[in-house]
C-alpha cells in the first residue's frame, strides 16, 4: 500500500530511543514511533492508523535518534497515503479549522480578515516588509470560548516593527500557509494554498516576510522551496527579527520572572532556541527561568488537531505544572497553537486557572519604551 | 393523540357511544354503539382526494362554522384516526341520488357505504369519564348580541381565528368585512359566576383571553388595542400571574373591571358599543370596539345526564359528574370503579386535566392489575446479519396519486436502482398497505437486503410502521431510512412537477447515501427495580404512597419531620373537609404495607431510572428503588416584620387562626377566651409578589381557606372584612361558598394592585387602612384581630438540596421544574424521578391529590414492566479520544455524561445510555470528536450533504 | 453575475420535533413553496455544528438554513440555545471567509407553523437567488495543482 519509500527508515536499529522520548507514547498505548518505522519496512497497513494520527510530529524522536531516521518527516507522507485510501483523521472540533483552510484553498475567497486592525497599528500595503499573520483572526473567532487572543501576537509584532521604523504590509488575501493540511496528509489543499500564497508573494514582491507563527515560517521558508518554489525573499519568525534588530529596540524595565516554552516548530524544526531567549532578555530586570525540559528536550503543547485525548491533556497539564514549578509568573511562548492548547487545557471543567501564558511578541510590545 | 392512536394497549372506538353498563368494578360489561364511518381506517391513507371531489359542502363544526367542510372530510389535520369520515346527513349518496364521486376517487378503496351501525360488548374493569365540556352558546344571553351581531364571537371561535391552520390562516379579521378590527373587547364570565343560574367559575377563560389578546397583537400589528373586561383575574396556575403581567406590559392591551349589561351593534359599520360602568365616575359608559369576544361559560358536555343514568353515577348541582371526595381522591365518582377526569367533573385548566387523566388511569388500573402490560410484547425472529457491504432496497411509494400524480415514480425507481449499494428498487401503490408490507418483507429475504429505504410520506408517522416490517424479518430496524417525498415534496411542489421530481430524486439519493452508512443498533434494556421511594409525607406524598401500595408496589415513604401531613396538617384542620381527609389518609397509611420513615432525610442518590440507590440519613441505610417521587411540598411564608406581625400580638397568620378555631374557645388569643367583634383578613401576604422570600405567583389555597375561615368567624358573630386583590374561588362548590360568605355579611373589599394597606394602632392593631379602588380614597376597617393569609413559598434550602441530589432543574420562581407544565406535569427531566403537589408551585389540595394520583400512574407505568427498553439512538464516547474536558457534562440537561477515572488513572467521559435522550448537542460540542451520535453520525450527515452537492464538483 | 439560470443549492437542517413537523404541516395544508432546497433531518438543532455548515459551503452550497424549536419549546430543554452559540461562531468564521451573512440563517419554526415554514423557505430561496452562487463555491475550472510527485525521497 505504501506509495512512499522511506529510505532513511532502513537505518533504524530498533533501539527504541524514539519511543522512550516520545511524549505521546508515555500515555497513549497505540503510538510507538519505532513500531511505526518498522511497519514501514513492510509497507504501511491500515492498522497503524490510530498511531499515525496521534503522533504530534513534534520532532522529539528525531532529536534523539542515533541513526538520524527522519521519523517526523515521514508522517505527512504516510498520512497522505492513508487518506488516499479513504482514511480520515479523528479531527478535533470535527475538522472545522481544516474546513476553513479547504474553503480558502478553493480559489478567490473575498476574506474579511483584517477587521481587528486599528489606527494605532501602522501598516502600509505597499511596504516591502510583509507580515504574514496566518490563521490568527480565525483562531480568535473559533476559539472564542477559550479567549485565546492569538491576534495579540500579531498586534505585538506590528508594534515591534513600528518601533523599528517599519510599517509592514498586512494583506487581506493571504491564505492559510497550509501547514496543517500538509501535516495531516491533505496534499491537495496544501498545494492549492501554497500556490495561492506564492501567487500573492509574486505580486507583492516583498523583501522580507515576517511571521508570528513558527508553523508559517517553517512552511513558507522551508517547505514551499522544497516542494514548489521559494517566496523570493527571506522568511523570518518575529523572534529572529527581534534578536537581529536588538539595537533598534528599547524596553522598559520589568521585574518579571518568566519561563519559555519552546514551540516544536520554532525549536526542533527550525533550530531557533537562542533568538527568543535573547529577545526576552532584552527587557531589563526580566528574569528567565528555564524549565527542566527545555530547548531540544522541550515538551510539545500536544495539539496537532488530529487527535486529542487524555494523553494530550496529561502532556499539557504536566507541562503547565513544570512551568509553574519554576516559580515563574508567566509562561511565554512564540506560537499561537501553544497558546490555544494550553489555554484550552486550563479552561477544562474543574481546572485551576494556573500560570498565565503570553505570546512573545505580545509581551515584548507591551514592554516597549 | 398520536401516541394514543399508536399505543398497543389502547383500542380506540371513535363515533361510538356507551349505551349500557352492567356488572361491578373489575368486571364490567359495557355495551357500545358504534356508528358507521363509511371509511375503512385501515385502508384510508388520508390523502384527501375524496374531499376534493365531494360536491356537498357543510359548515365545519371544528372551525365553528367559520370554514366549510365537505360531506366526506377530516375536520382537522391532526385528527386521530387520520381516516376521513362521511356525514351521511349531508352526503348525496343514498339520500338523494347516486353520487359515488368519492368512491371513484379513492384509490385504496377505503370507502364503504355498506357499513352499518354495530353494537359491541366490551369486558372491562373500570370506566373513566372524560367527556370534557361544551361551550355555552351565548345566544341565550340576549344583551351580548351574539348571534345577531356577527362581530361578536365566542372565545373558542376567536381561538380558531388565531390558529395558523384555522379558517383565516391565523389572521384576526372581522366576519362582516374581513378587516382587522381597530379594537377588540374581551368580555369575561359570560354565563359563568352567577349568570344564567350557573354559579360556578368556568376556569379556562381568564388565561385564554389574556393569551388570545397577546396572540392577536402578535399576529396583527395594525390592531390598535385590546381591552379585557373582567371581575377577578383568575390567573392561579404556575407562572400565570407573570404571564398576565407580561401581557399587560404591552401598551395596546389593557384591563378593566366590570361586566357589560348591553352590547349594541352599529348596523352600517358592524362596530360595537359596549356599556359598562366607569368605576371612577360610577356611571355607565360606552366602549367602542370592532370586535367583541365573549368568554362563554363551560357547560357539562351534552349527554352528561344520559351518561350519568347509564353509569349510575351522581351529577353535581351544576350538572357535572360529581366528585365523591375531592379532598381525598378527586377522580372518584359516586360509584366504585368509575372515575372522572378533567372538565367532565368540573371546569379545569389543561395541567389539571392532564394530571387528573393520569390519576384516573392509575386508579382505574387497580381494577385490572392482572392485565397490565399484556399488550406490549412481540414475537422473536432470527436476526439477519447486516455486517457485509450494504445491499440496499429502495421502495418508492405512489401513495395513489398523491405522489405519482405529481412526479414520475417509474423514473425515480429507475434512477434509484443505479445508485451505489442499491441492489433492488421497486415501487408500491401504497407502501404502508398490509400487502405492500408483505412485499417488502419478501424482497428483504429474496434479495438478501440489509438496508431499506422507503420514499413515501413522513417518517414522523410512518417510520415506526416500516421499522416493524424490518423487525418482522429479523433485520435491525435502525437499518431503515425514510424519504419524505409526499408531505414535503409532492404536496407542496405540485405546481412545479419538474422541480418536485428533482427534489424527490435528490432526497432519495441523499437517503440512500445515508442508508449505506447506517449501523444496526440494539435497543437498550434496563432492568427495573419495583420498589418506590416517596420523599415527603404531606397529603400528596401519602396519597401517592397509598396509590402505589394499592397497585402492589413496595413503597417507602420518607418524611424529614416528626409529624406527617405537611402544610395540610397545619391548615385544613378546623374548617372543611381537608382535615378530615388527611385524618382518613393517615389512617389508611397506618393500615397499608407502606414503610414509613419519619425524621429521616436523604443524604445521597446514585443510579438512574429503574435503578436508583438512596442513602438515608441518619443511619446510612441504602434503599434501592426503580422510581423516586418528590412530594416535598412548599412552606408557609414567614410574614415577620410585615403588617406588624411579630410586634403586635393581635396580628396573626391564617395558620394561627386555624389552630384557634379548632376549639373556638380562644379565638382572640391571650388565653382569656373570647371572640373578636371585628376582624380583618389580608389576602396575598407573601404571594403574587416579586420580593425575596415570596411566592411570585398565586398561592391558590388561601382564597378558599379565607372564605371558609370568614364564614366560621361570621358564624361566631365577628364582623369580618377581607382585603383582597382577586378572589380566586375556583373548583367545585367554591363560587357558591364565596356567594354564601358574602351573603353572610362578610365584607369583601378589593384593594387595587399596588395599593397600600397599613395596620394602625400603637401596641395592638386597631384597624387596617387600605387604598380603595377609587383614586385618593382610603377605607378603614376596624380590627380586633388582623389575620394574614400567608402564601406558600418554595422551601429554597430543601429544593436546592434536592437539586444537588437529583439534578432536577429549579424554575426561576424557586419551585422545582416539571418536564412540561401541560404535557408532563408530574414528570421531571430526570427519567424515573416524578413530582407531585406543591413542590412544583402552590396549588389546591384537590390539584395536589390529582397530581399524586398522576404520579402514581406514571410510576406504575414505568415499573410494571420487567425491564425498560430504551431507544438506542443515543450518544457514545470513544474513550481513546476523550480528554475529559467536561463540556458534555456542562451541556447535558439529563446528566447522561459523567467523568470517571480509567485504569491508567486518566479521566474520560462516559454516557449513561439510560439517561441519554439522543439530541446530539454534546456531539456538536465535543472538542475532540470523541462522542458519536448513534443514527445521526457526522459521517451520515456529511454523506447526505456530499451527495446533494457533488454535481457541483464534477 | 448572471443569476437568471442559476439553480441555488440550499441545505436545510430541520429538527425532528418542531421544524420538520412544521414542514409536514405545510404539506398537510398543501402550502406551495419553492422546491429549491433539500432537507436533512436531525433530532435537535443542537446537533448541527460548525463543521456541518462549513462543509456545506466547502462542498458548494449557496445557502444553509438551520431550523429548530422556538426558544423555550426545545424538546430537549436547551438544545436550541446551544445551536445559537454554534451558529454564531460559524457565522463569524464564514463572514471572515467573505460569505454574505444572509446565506446562513437560524430560524425557529414550530410544528404548527406550516405557513411560516413555507414563507421562510420562499424568502430564503429568493434571498439566495438574488445573491447568486456562493463566493466560496470551489471553481472546477481552476488550474490543477494536484499533479505532483509525492514519493519524493526524504533523507536525513
Amino acid at each position: 500500500m505504501a506509495n512512499t519509500e522511506l529510505k532513511g527508515a532502513m537505518r533504524c536499529l530498533d533501539c527504541g530511543k524514539c519511543t522512550s522520548a516520545c511524549p505521546v507514547a508515555r500515555f497513549n498505548l497505540v503510538l510507538s514511533p519505532r513500531r511505526l518505522i518498522r511497519q514501514l519496512g513492510c509497507g504501511v497497513d491500515a492498522g497503524c492508523g490510530d498511531a499515525l494520527w496521534s503522533c504530534l510530529t513534534c520532532g522529539r524522536c528525531d532529536a534523539v535518534c542515533p541513526q538520524e531516521v527522519p521519523i517526523t518527516a515521514a508522517m505527512p507522507l504516510l498520512r497522505a497515503d492513508v487518506r488516499a485510501e479513504g482514511g480520515k483523521p479523528p479531527f478535533t472540533r470535527c475538522g472545522a479549522m481544516e474546513s476553513v483552510a479547504t474553503i480558502q484553498s478553493q480559489g478567490p475567497v473575498p476574506q474579511n480578515r483584517l477587521e481587528w486592525l486599528t489606527d494605532d497599528l501602522r501598516t502600509d500595503p505597499e511596504s516591502k516588509t510583509l507580515l504574514f499573520i496566518g490563521c490568527t483572526p480565525y483562531f480568535d473567532k473559533f476559539f472564542v470560548e477559550h479567549d485565546v487572543d492569538t491576534l495579540a501576537a500579531v498586534k505585538g509584532a506590528i508594534r515591534i516593527l513600528n518601533a523599528m521604523g517599519i510599517e509592514p504590509a498586512v494583506l487581506a488575501d493571504e491564505r492559510c500557509c497550509g501547514h496543517d493540511a500538509l501535516w495531516s496528509g491533505d496534499e491537495k489543499t496544501f498545494s492549492d494554498l501554497a500556490h495561492l500564497n506564492l501567487e500573492m508573494f509574486a505580486k507583492a514582491a516583498p523583501d522580507l516576510i515576517v511571521t508570528v507563527c513558527p508553523e508559517c515560517s517553517l512552511t513558507l521558508g522551508r517547505t514551499y522551496p522544497e516542494r514548489f518554489e521559494a517566496p523570493g525573499c527571506p522568511v523570518k519568525h518575529i523572534t529572529e527579527v527581534v534578536s537581529e534588530h536588538y539595537e533598534e529596540l528599547e524596553f522598559t524595565a520589568r521585574e518579571l520572572t518568566v519561563t519559555f516554552q519552546d514551540p516544536c516548530r520554532l525549536g526542533r524544526h527550525q533550530d531557533l532556541y537562542v533568538e527568543p531567549r535573547e529577545g526576552l532578555e532584552m527587557i531589563p530586570d526580566l528574569e528567565l527561568r528555564e524549565m527542566p525540559r527545555n530547548r531540544a528536550a522541550a515538551v510539545c503543547c500536544a495539539g496537532s488537531w488530529l487527535t486529542c485525548n487524555q494523553a494530550s491533556k496529561k502532556i499539557q497539564s504536566d507541562r503547565l505544572a513544570e512551568a509553574e514549578a519554576t516559580g515563574a509568573e508567566l509562561m511565554v511562548t512564540a506560537c499561537p497553537k501553544c497558546l490555544i492548547h494550553f489555554r484550552c487545557s486550563q479552561s477544562g471543567v474543574g481546572e485551576e486557572p494556573g500560570i498565565e501564558i503570553r505570546d512573545f511578541a505580545d509581551l515584548l510590545a507591551e514592554s516597549l519604551q | 393523540m398520536m401516541d394514543a392512536g399508536r399505543h398497543p394497549g389502547i383500542e380506540l372506538h371513535t363515533l361510538s357511544e356507551l349505551t349500557g353498563l352492567r356488572g361491578r368494578a373489575g368486571a364490567f360489561r359495557a355495551t357500545v354503539r358504534k356508528h358507521p364511518r363509511y371509511v375503512d381506517p385501515e385502508l384510508c391513507v388520508a390523502c384527501g382526494r375524496c374531499t376534493d371531489v365531494c360536491p356537498q359542502v357543510r359548515p365545519n363544526p371544528y372551525d365553528i362554522g367559520l370554514k366549510s367542510a365537505k360531506a366526506i372530510d377530516r375536520l382537522f389535520p391532526q385528527a386521530v384516526p387520520a381516516a376521513y369520515h362521511i356525514d351521511k346527513d349531508v352526503c348525496l349518496n343514498d339520500n338523494i341520488m347516486y353520487c359515488e364521486r368519492c368512491i371513484r376517487a379513492c384509490e385504496p378503496d377505503a370507502i364503504d357505504f355498506d357499513q352499518r351501525e354495530e353494537t359491541l360488548e366490551l369486558e372491562i374493569g373500570s370506566v373513566i369519564v372524560a367527556t370534557g365540556f361544551d361551550e355555552l352558546d351565548p345566544r341565550e344571553l340576549l344583551p351580548f348580541g351574539y348571534g345577531s351581531s356577527r362581530n361578536v364571537l365566542t372565545g373558542l371561535e376567536f381561538e380558531r381565528l388565531l390558529c395558523a391552520t384555522g379558517p383565516t390562516g391565523g389572521h384576526v379579521v372581522r366576519p362582516t368585512d374581513l378587516k382587522v378590527p381597530e379594537r377588540i373587547l374581551f368580555v369575561q364570565c359570560v354565563g359563568s359566576r352567577g349568570e344564567g343560574g350557573r354559579s360556578y367559575c368556568s376556569r379556562y377563560c381568564c388565561m385564554n383571553s389574556v393569551k388570545s389578546a397577546m396572540l392577536a397583537h402578535e399576529h396583527e400589528p395594525t390592531l390598535k388595542g385590546s381591552t379585557l373586561l373582567f371581575t377577578d383575574m383568575r390567573a392561579d396556575g404556575r407562572g400565570y400571574d407573570a404571564f398576565v403581567e407580561r401581557c399587560l406590559e404591552r401598551d395596546q392591551i389593557s384591563t378593566m373591571r366590570g361586566r357589560p349589561a348591553k352590547i349594541e351593534e352599529n348596523p352600517e359599520t358592524g362596530d360595537l358599543s359596549v356599556w359598562v360602568e366607569d368605576f371612577e365616575a360610577g356611571r355607565p359608559t360606552r366602549i367602542e370596539a370592532g370586535m367583541v369576544v365573549l368568554s362563554s361559560a363551560a357547560l357539562p358536555a351534552g349527554g352528561t345526564p344520559e351518561l350519568g343514568r347509564i353509569l349510575r353515577i351522581e351529577l353535581d348541582e351544576s350538572g357535572f359528574v360529581k366528585r365523591k371526595c375531592p379532598d381525598e381522591s378527586p377522580t372518584k365518582t359516586t360509584r366504585p370503579g368509575i372515575y372522572v377526569a378533567g372538565s367532565a367533573g368540573s371546569p379545569a385548566i389543561i395541567p389539571e386535566c392532564v394530571a387528573q387523566g393520569a390519576a384516573a388511569a392509575s386508579a382505574a388500573s387497580t381494577h385490572v392489575l392482572a392485565e397490565r402490560n399484556t399488550k406490549e410484547q412481540g414475537e422473536h425472529v432470527a436476526p439477519i446479519d447486516s455486517s457485509g457491504p450494504p445491499r440496499i432496497g429502495v421502495f418508492v411509494c405512489h401513495c395513489g396519486a398523491n405522489i405519482a400524480g405529481v412526479v414520475n415514480v417509474q423514473e425515480l425507481r429507475e434512477e434509484a436502482a443505479k445508485l451505489p449499494g442499491v441492489v433492488y428498487a421497486g415501487d408500491e401503490h401504497f407502501a404502508c398497505a398490509e400487502i405492500s408490507q408483505k412485499v417488502i418483507e419478501e424482497v428483504i429475504t429474496e434479495h438478501k437486503l440489509n438496508r431499506i429505504v422507503v420514499a413515501a410520506c413522513t417518517p414522523r408517522t410512518h417510520e415506526p410502521v416500516f421499522r416493524d416490517v424490518l423487525s418482522r424479518r429479523g433485520l435491525n430496524p435502525f437499518l431503515f431510512e425514510m424519504v419524505n417525498i409526499r408531505d414535503q415534496c409532492t404536496w407542496v411542489h405540485s405546481d412545479v412537477p419538474d422541480e418536485a421530481q428533482a427534489r424527490a430524486r435528490d432526497q432519495i439519493r441523499m437517503s440512500v447515501a445515508r442508508a449505506a452508512r447506517l449501523e444496526p443498533l440494539t435497543p437498550i434494556r434496563v432492568d427495573v427495580n419495583r420498589r418506590v421511594v416517596v420523599i415527603g409525607g404531606g397529603i400528596s406524598g401519602i396519597r401517592v404512597a397509598l396509590d402505589l401500595a394499592a397497585q402492589e408496589f413496595e413503597v417507602t415513604l420518607v418524611e424529614v419531620d416528626e409529624q406527617m401531613g405537611g402544610v395540610t396538617a397545619k391548615l385544613g384542620t378546623a374548617v372543611g373537609e381537608p382535615g378530615q381527609a388527611l385524618t382518613t389518609l393517615k389512617r389508611q397509611l397506618k393500615r397499608s404495607p407502606v414503610r414509613v420513615l419519619r425524621q429521616t432525610d436523604i443524604a445521597r442518590v446514585d443510579g438512574y431510572v429503574g435503578n436508583f440507590i438512596l442513602t438515608l440519613h441518619p443511619g446510612e441505610e441504602e434503599l434501592t428503588a426503580g422510581a423516586i417521587v418528590l412530594a416535598i411540598g412548599a412552606k408557609p411564608y414567614d410574614p415577620t416584620g410585615r403588617f406588624g406581625f411579630g410586634t403586635k400580638s393581635n396580628v396573626i397568620t391564617n395558620l394561627d387562626l386555624e389552630r384557634r378555631l379548632r376549639d373556638e374557645s380562644d379565638v382572640l388569643g391571650g388565653g382569656e377566651g373570647g371572640v373578636p367583634a371585628t376582624a380583618v383578613i389580608i389576602q396575598c401576604v407573601g404571594s403574587r409578589c416579586r420580593e425575596e422570600g415570596c411566592n411570585q405567583g398565586c398561592s391558590r389555597y388561601c382564597c378558599p381557606s379565607t372564605v371558609k375561615q370568614a364564614l366560621k368567624l361570621a358564624a361566631l358573630g365577628t364582623r369580618v372584612t377581607v382585603l383582597y386583590r382577586d378572589m380566586r374561588m375556583v373548583g367545585p362548590g367554591m363560587e357558591a361558598l364565596y356567594r354564601e360568605a358574602r351573603g353572610a355579611g362578610v365584607l369583601f373589599v378589593r384593594v387595587p394592585d399596588g395599593g397600600q394597606m397599613t395596620v394602625v394602632g400603637d401596641t395592638l392593631a386597631e384597624a387596617v387602612v387600605a387604598d380603595d379602588m377609587l383614586p385618593d380614597r382610603e377605607i378603614e376597617a376596624p380590627a380586633e384581630l388582623v389575620i394574614l393569609a400567608v402564601g406558600l413559598v418554595p422551601d429554597n434550602e430543601l429544593i436546592l438540596r434536592i437539586k444537588e441530589l437529583l439534578k432536577t432543574p429549579v424554575g426561576p420562581d424557586g419551585f422545582l421544574m416539571e418536564r412540561h407544565p401541560e404535557l408532563g406535569p408530574v414528570e421531571t427531566v430526570v427519567d424515573g424521578v416524578f413530582v407531585c403537589g406543591t413542590v412544583t408551585g402552590a396549588k389546591s389540595i384537590a390539584d395536589s391529590l390529582a397530581e399524586a394520583g398522576a404520579a402514581a400512574g406514571k410510576v406504575s407505568r414505568l415499573l410494571s414492566r420487567q425491564a425498560l427498553t430504551l431507544e438506542p439512538t443515543v450518544a457514545e464516547v470513544d474513550r481513546l479520544l476523550c480528554r475529559a474536558c467536561g463540556k458534555c457534562v456542562e451541556i447535558c440537561e439529563y446528566q447522561a455524561p459523567s467523568l470517571a477515572d480509567d485504569m491508567f488513572g486518566l479521566q474520560a467521559a462516559s454516557i449513561n445510555k439510560a439517561s441519554c435522550k439522543g439530541c446530539g448537542t454534546c456531539v456538536s460540542w465535543c472538542p475532540t470528536g470523541a462522542i458519536k451520535a448513534c443514527h445521526f453520525t457526522d459521517g451520515q450527515i456529511e454523506a447526505m450533504m456530499e451527495t446533494m452537492l457533488q454535481w457541483e464538483k464534477m | 453575475m448572471n443569476n437568471s439560470d442559476f439553480e441555488p443549492r440550499i441545505v436545510v437542517f430541520a429538527c425532528n420535533w418542531c421544524s420538520y413537523a412544521g414542514a409536514d404541516t405545510a404539506g398537510v395544508s398543501r402550502l406551495q413553496h419553492s422546491p429549491k432546497f433539500r432537507v436533512i433531518r436531525t433530532m435537535c438543532s443542537g446537533r448541527v455544528n460548525s463543521v456541518h455548515i462549513l462543509k456545506a459551503f466547502e462542498m458548494g452550497a449557496d445557502g444553509v438554513l438551520v431550523s429548530g424549536c422556538h426558544i423555550g419549546d426545545c424538546h430537549y430543554m436547551f438544545g436550541n440555545h446551544w445551536a445559537i452559540k454554534q451558529f454564531d461562531v460559524t457565522r463569524d468564521l464564514l463572514n471572515m471567509l467573505g460569505l454574505e451573512e444572509a446565506r446562513t440563517r437560524l430560524e425557529w419554526v414550530s410544528a404548527a407553523e406550516g405557513p411560516k415554514w413555507a414563507s421562510l423557505i420562499d424568502e430564503f430561496v429568493t434571498t439566495i437567488q438574488q445573491l447568486g452562487p456562493s463566493p466560496l463555491r470551489g471553481e472546477s475550472t481552476e488550474e490543477s495543482f494536484g499533479d505532483r510527485e509525492i514519493d519524493m525521497e526524504v533523507n536525513g
